[in-house]
């Protein structure tokens, strides 16, 4: 790591210092900052980024569709801690540094847009985003602060069905023009999977210690206990 | 005085008429035509097409047509378990398979919270720079034929194909290893592996100089990518330009290094760059890289720890809420995944950030006002993969 390098926390903190309103919430999940800003932010998140922080390329830009809380992958007590700290502090809290590095996805159902930058000289990088309603996804194009955010934005509005406004060749990329649909919005099924449920699914409960999970056809679905590690304990180790 | 002779006049005559026919030639505009290259051509590697709208000899645009090779990798992933993306992520770059599962597994261990004991990093570092040998092996060969030269493919093919052995010995495929595990790698290295390593590496060393005396120092080699297919840093950063494309430009980037991952933080290499920005830097930088890679590996083999090669996981490869974005430097750029997890057993969402996607949109600029003759110079040198370009 480069001696100039930002740290995640200085990245999140600039952010705030520029753009003000316009950061929603920062967080250093993983050691990445990431920042969520306003649809409004989203070219001055860029240029700010481009132009004070030195991130002059530019991985990539998508979409992720959140569906809203399912209930089976609710991390429980951890979602109610972090609401009641939410709503002690008044949305203070990420300055306290300490749960910043916490995981809060987001728990509505909306379309979130996820663009990715970094410095080549210093090696520091920032995950931007946006949350887009899903009744009216549109967001202005990164065209013009970096370049080579056109195909990957033309793959998001062809996949997401997300609005680009100001994108100079809004044609798809991928898929034909009489291609009907989003294929990687959460509610477009996959035709595999219309025709023949998940075979994985059924043994997601109940599976019986020392027995390989198989689908329908006897393939091995799970991966086999290593070598090395106690077979005798389903939950295992992490060292 | 000379006097001039009846068929001395004729000729003037001659030569007089031929002028004026070149100039009336000259003077008649040529027409715009479009053409079609591909989706099937050779220098293509897979099915790419460019509309080209040409003026004689001169290209006044072009549009890349991408997606004959979509597969939905992203949507299929979404219905997988992690161990079963794998063998999904070996096909993006199909050349170079297991470079590919890197950094999936790295981002699926990193949520986990879960480290490959030593011995297995090292097999895995070994294993991803072999891929990168064999990659560039199959680019030097095939880039030689693009510009003309038949004879450098077959020095190049002889020797990739012991390292493609050596990955089949240790994984069982050639192309697609599907090798690794969340926490580990399914076996150890065959006996007699690291001997074989040892001539084979010789190998590739000796062709490397056969072959830079063969493309490399060829004059019409120099003569057609000299200067052609120009990258300035600046834009091809913007644009996402990775690998030895934007190394031969003056770039210094390599993930490799910048942000280390595997063990590549304890072993000796450079990082290859030159000044040049053309065609003829890509292949020279290519060429180097092998070199480099053959140094991982020797410095790899000579410190391979010994111990497990899996450490303790879960039966159930389940990943804890979180996000993350990982990526490697692979042998086409930046590959990268950003990983969304809910907890579960199958990812939320896992964009896949391909190298030779933003490699390849590049193209529309660098190829306007370039002739003909230069365009499969160019679109060999950038050397994409279609598999990874379509995902």
């Amino acid at each position: 790591m480069s001696p100039l390098a930002l740290a995640p926390e200085e990245i999140t903190a600039s952010f705030r210092d520029a753009l003000g309103e316009g950061v929603e919430s920062t967080s250093t999940f993983q050691g990445q900052a990431s920042v969520l800003v306003s649809p409004d932010a989203w070219i001055a998140a860029f240029t700010h980024a481009r132009d004070d922080l030195g991130c002059d390329f530019f991985s990539f830009v998508s979409a992720i569709d959140w569906v809203g809380e399912e209930a089976e992958n609710d991390p429980g007590e951890d979602a109610e801690a972090s609401t009641g700290a939410d709503e002690a502090s008044s949305g203070r809290d990420e300055e306290t540094g300490a749960g910043e590095d916490t995981y809060r996805p987001p728990s509505g159902a909306l379309l979130q847009v996820v663009g990715r930058i970094t410095s080549t000289a210093q090696h520091h990088g920032v995950t931007l985003k946006a949350n887009l309603p899903k009744s009216d996804p549109s967001i202005s194009t990164l065209v013009g602060v970096y370049e080579g955010a056109n195909w990957h934005e033309r793959e998001m509005m062809e996949m997401f069905g997300i609005v680009v406004e100001g994108h100079p060749d809004p044609r798809k990329i991928y898929l034909t023009d009489e291609f009907e649909g989003h294929p990687l919005l959460k509610s477009f099924k996959l035709g595999a999977r219309e025709v023949k449920p998940w075979p994985g699914d059924v043994d997601v409960e109940d599976m019986p210690d020392d027995a390989p999970v198989l689908d329908d056809e006897g393939n091995v679905v799970e991966v086999a206990v290593a070598e090395g590690s106690d077979s005798a304990d389903p939950e295992g180790g992490e060292d | 005085m000379a006097t001039i002779t009846p068929s001395e006049i004729s000729a003037q005559a001659r030569t007089a008429a031929h002028m004026a026919d070149i100039g009336v030639a000259v003077e008649i505009e040529t027409p715009e035509m479009t053409l079609n290259i591909g989706p099937q051509h050779p220098s293509t590697h897979g099915v790419f097409r460019l509309v080209a709208r040409v003026d004689g000899e001169r290209i006044e645009e072009v549009q890349p047509v991408l997606g004959y090779m979509h597969r939905g990798y992203e949507k299929l992933c979404e219905v997988r378990t992690y161990p079963q993306v794998t063998t999904l992520v070996n096909r993006i770059d199909w050349l170079s398979g297991y470079a590919n599962e890197i950094p999936f597994i790295l981002a699926a261990e990193r949520l986990m919270g879960i480290e490959a004991p030593p011995r297995a990093v090292y097999i895995r570092t070994i294993l991803t720079e072999m891929a990168r040998i064999a990659t560039f092996m199959a680019f030097l060969g095939a880039f030689g034929i693009e510009i003309g030269a038949i004879t450098p493919i077959f020095h190049a093919f002889r020797d990739r194909e012991r390292v493609l052995d050596l990955i089949e010995s240790v994984t069982g495929g050639r192309f697609h290893p599907n090798f690794n595990r969340v926490g580990g790698l399914k076996d150890d290295l065959p006996a007699g592996f690291l001997d074989e390593t040892k001539s084979a590496m010789d190998a590739i060393l000796r062709v490397c100089d056969d072959l830079e005396d063969l493309i490399l120092g060829n004059d019409i080699f120099r003569e057609r990518t000299r200067g052609v297919g120009v990258i300035p840093i600046e834009r091809g950063l913007a644009c996402g330009v990775t690998g030895a494309n934007i190394r031969a430009s003056g770039c210094t980037i390599d993930i490799r290094r910048d942000e280390p991952y595997l063990a590549y933080p304890e072993l000796d290499f450079d990082v290859v760059t030159d000044t040049g920005g053309d065609c003829y830097s890509r292949a020279w930088c290519r060429l180097e890289e092998v070199r480099q890679s053959v140094r991982i590996i020797r410095g790899a083999c000579d410190s391979l720890p010994s111990g497990p090669i899996m450490s303790k996981v879960p039966r159930i490869i389940q990943v804890p809420p979180g996000e993350v974005y990982q990526r490697a430097e692979g042998p086409l750029g930046e590959m990268g995944y950003y990983l969304v997890s809910r907890g579960g057993r199958i990812p939320y969402r896992l964009k896949i950030r391909t190298p030779s996607f933003s490699n390849v949109s590049i193209l529309p600029w660098l190829l306007e006002g370039a002739y003909m003759a230069d365009v499969i110079a160019i679109l060999g040198s950038l050397y994409f993969i279609l598999g990874d370009v379509d995902r």
